[in-house]
Formats: C-alpha cells, sequence, structure tokens
C-alpha cells in the first residue's frame, strides 16, 4: 500500500530537480549536515549577550573571540609567539609578527586581521586600532601518527602535529606592565607573611 | 643479508653479533635459526676477564674492546625531567622571543620597514618595474648573447634623448616614469 507511495516521494524530491534555482529553499542548517562539527567553547564566547548597562555604570569594554582551528604547527612553537603578542596592542602585535622568521607568526597575522574586522564589523568597535590582545593561547589539535623509514628496515613512528590558536581582544588601550617583583617586595611579604601566622591552642 | 666485509675480524665480529640481535629483536616470533634465543636485550656487565691476550690467537671469537664496554660510560638521563623544570628551561627568557625595536614607517608609502632594511612594498613596486624593463630588452635583443657592449638608457612616455646619452641603446617603456626613477 503505502510503501511504493512512501518510495516513489523518496526517489522524487523536487529540490534536487530544482537545484540552482529554489523553488522549495531548503535550510541545510537543520535537516542535512548533522553536527559533525562541533562549535568550540571559544567560538561560544562570543555569544554571551549582557543586559542592557544602567546608566551609572562604566562602560563595559567590547571583548573578541576569534580562533583558528587545526594549524599545521607545533603547539609549543606557536606559544612562543603567543606569549610575545600578549599584552600588546593590535598595531604592535601585528607589527612584531610581520618580521618574525616563524612559520606561525604569518597564521597569526591572519587570524588578528580576521579578528580585528569582526571586531569593527560586528562588535560594534569603534576604532579598528584601539584594541589590545587581554589572552592569547594555543592548545593541541588532532595529532596523527605516520611511519618514518630509516635505515637498514628501522622505521620509526612519527606525530604529525597541529595546533589551534585563540585569542581575546578588548578594546581600550593597552593595560600597563606589571612593575617587576624586586627582593624588597619579597621581604615584605614574608614579613606579613609571619605576622599573619595566628597561634594555635592559645589565648 | 650480505654484511661489509671489514678488514678488522673483531670488528666483523661485533657487527655479526649486533645484526644478529636486531634481527632477533625485530622478529621475536620467527627467529633466523641461527643463533640460540637471547635473553635480556641489555644486561651488560662488565666482563671478569678482557681477553687482550687470546684476541690474537683465537681470531673471530674474541670479544671486541670498546663499545660494549664504554656504554656503562655513556651519559645517559638517570630520572625523568619533571615538567617544571621543563618549564623552567623552555621558558627562560633567553629562549623567548625578544621584541623588535627597529620597526618604523616607511615615509613613501605608509607599510611598516625594519630600519636597515629596503620596504617591502616599495622595493616589490621596483621590482615589477624592472621585469618589465627586461622583457622590453629581451623582446628588442631576440635572443641570447646578443647584449650590445654600449650602456642602456630606459626612455618613459614622451622623453628624449639628449646630446650625452649619443651612443647608448634605447629601451622604450610604454608608461609615465616612476617617481623613484629619477631621470639623469
Amino acid at each position: 500500500g503505502g510503501s511504493w507511495v512512501q518510495r516513489l516521494l523518496g526517489w522524487a524530491r523536487p529540490e534536487r530537480w530544482l537545484a540552482p534555482c529554489s523553488l522549495f529553499p531548503v535550510s541545510c542548517l537543520h535537516t542535512t549536515s548533522t553536527p559533525l562539527q562541533k562549535i568550540g567553547k571559544w567560538e561560544k564566547k562570543n555569544r554571551i549577550v549582557y543586559p542592557p548597562q544602567l546608566p551609572g555604570e562604566p562602560r563595559r569594554p567590547a571583548e573578541i573571540y576569534h580562533c583558528r582551528r587545526e594549524i599545521k604547527y607545533s603547539k609549543n612553537k606557536m606559544w612562543y609567539l603567543a606569549k610575545l603578542i600578549k599584552g600588546m596592542s593590535i598595531d604592535q602585535a601585528l607589527a612584531q609578527l610581520e618580521f618574525s622568521d616563524k612559520k606561525g607568526a604569518k597564521v597569526i597575522k591572519e587570524v588578528l586581521l580576521e579578528a580585528q574586522d569582526l571586531a569593527v564589523r560586528k562588535h560594534n568597535v569603534e576604532f579598528k586600532s584601539n584594541l589590545h590582545i587581554a589572552e592569547s593561547l594555543t592548545g593541541r589539535g588532532r595529532y596523527v601518527k605516520r611511519i618514518r623509514y630509516h635505515a637498514r628496515g628501522m622505521f620509526g613512528i612519527m606525530r604529525i602535529n597541529r595546533c589551534h590558536y585563540f585569542v581575546k581582544l578588548v578594546e581600550g588601550p593597552p593595560p600597563p606592565p606589571e612593575p617587576p617583583r624586586t627582593g624588597f617586595d619579597q621581604a615584605k611579604e614574608y614579613v606579613q607573611e609571619l605576622r599573619n601566622r595566628t597561634l594555635i591552642n592559645t589565648l | 643479508l650480505v654484511l661489509v666485509g671489514s678488514p678488522l675480524p673483531p670488528l666483523r665480529a661485533l657487527l655479526q653479533r649486533c645484526w644478529g640481535r636486531l634481527r632477533c629483536g625485530l622478529l621475536p616470533s620467527a627467529p633466523g635459526g641461527q643463533s640460540p634465543p637471547w635473553g635480556p636485550a641489555l644486561a651488560v656487565q662488565a666482563p671478569a676477564f678482557l681477553p687482550q691476550a687470546a684476541s690474537d690467537a683465537s681470531g673471530s671469537s674474541a670479544e671486541a674492546p670498546g663499545l660494549w664496554e664504554s656504554i656503562l660510560w655513556m651519559a645517559v638521563p638517570k630520572k625523568r625531567r619533571t615538567i617544571e623544570v621543563n618549564r623552567c628551561r623552555r621558558r627562560h627568557p633567553s629562549k623567548l622571543i625578544k621584541v623588535k625595536r627597529n620597526i618604523d614607517v616607511c615615509p613613501e608609502c605608509g607599510n611598516l620597514k625594519q630600519k636597515h632594511v629596503l620596504c617591502g612594498y616599495c622595493y616589490a613596486k621596483v621590482r615589477a618595474e624592472a621585469q618589465q624593463i627586461r622583457m622590453e630588452i629581451r623582446k628588442k635583443e631576440g635572443g641570447p648573447f646578443n647584449a650590445p657592449t654600449v650602456e642602456t638608457l630606459v626612455l618613459y612616455d614622451g622623453e628624449k634623448p639628449t646630446e650625452k646619452d649619443e651612443g647608448k641603446r634605447i629601451i622604450e617603456r610604454a608608461r609615465k616614469r616612476p617617481s623613484w626613477f629619477t631621470q639623469n
């Protein structure tokens, strides 16, 4: 009875016939593409919406989260570049990365430019230079094992490294760098710790 | 399995034993049949006596001095390096990338440039123009080994050679003279 009708309808799908000009617009978001690519946590941070600020509150600076996944580079080597640009203004960071000889510098520069573009377009940032890098991290991507052939029939198993790079831009000038801890500061803290001790089992 | 015949018989014996051990190590399930199953892979003790005197008498069965004893004196890590120690080494300021202080703005195009290096953008423009000039020269010469022994002069739109440029070869470029390529 109904099975041949179902098979017929299943075979004759109108959207397949009229593929380019769609009289039947098929939104692929919820029907065809399965949740294969999970939205990462860093990407979701851009979606939080704060309640409107009260009149007396100081202005909350805009935060832009951006990342790039599965970069063909080692996470340890990428970390040095991430550490270099932590806390810099975006112009200074782009300048440093442009003249760095590392492979990851080019990738991070692209990511920063993308993030700057996003900030101006979608996140209501007025001046594209008025951004600084609040956080910049690396994470490990999916590693893949491969055989590396040696002499005399020996082999080694090599690991193909990939990494992710995450960056958080915040509107405003970069915060002033912390003054380095001197010996005098350390001594003061030590004395304060001694003074904070409480004597137990006494009055 | 072909072994290179080395001049020293003790060395050949050593190599044979090395290769036998490797084969046994690679194929433990199917031994080659030549050597009996070995014990632990590395159970090297200091030998009780060094058969130096007997090496001359018995040629191939002598212990080759050097490698298997000097293993005991090789530098080897005693303990695993902890992640704290590793971090101290990897994050030491000498290993971090230094911040460059020699970056300026090019006065011509406004891109960034290093102080002691030509601006990349301006240099790319010069290279493109030079490539075009070379194409013109190629068209004029028409083949290899036809370079004249006189100077070359490049003229742009609406320029005439002066009396000073008498015997020079003229290359015409059909565009306006670029501002960075001064005449004379």
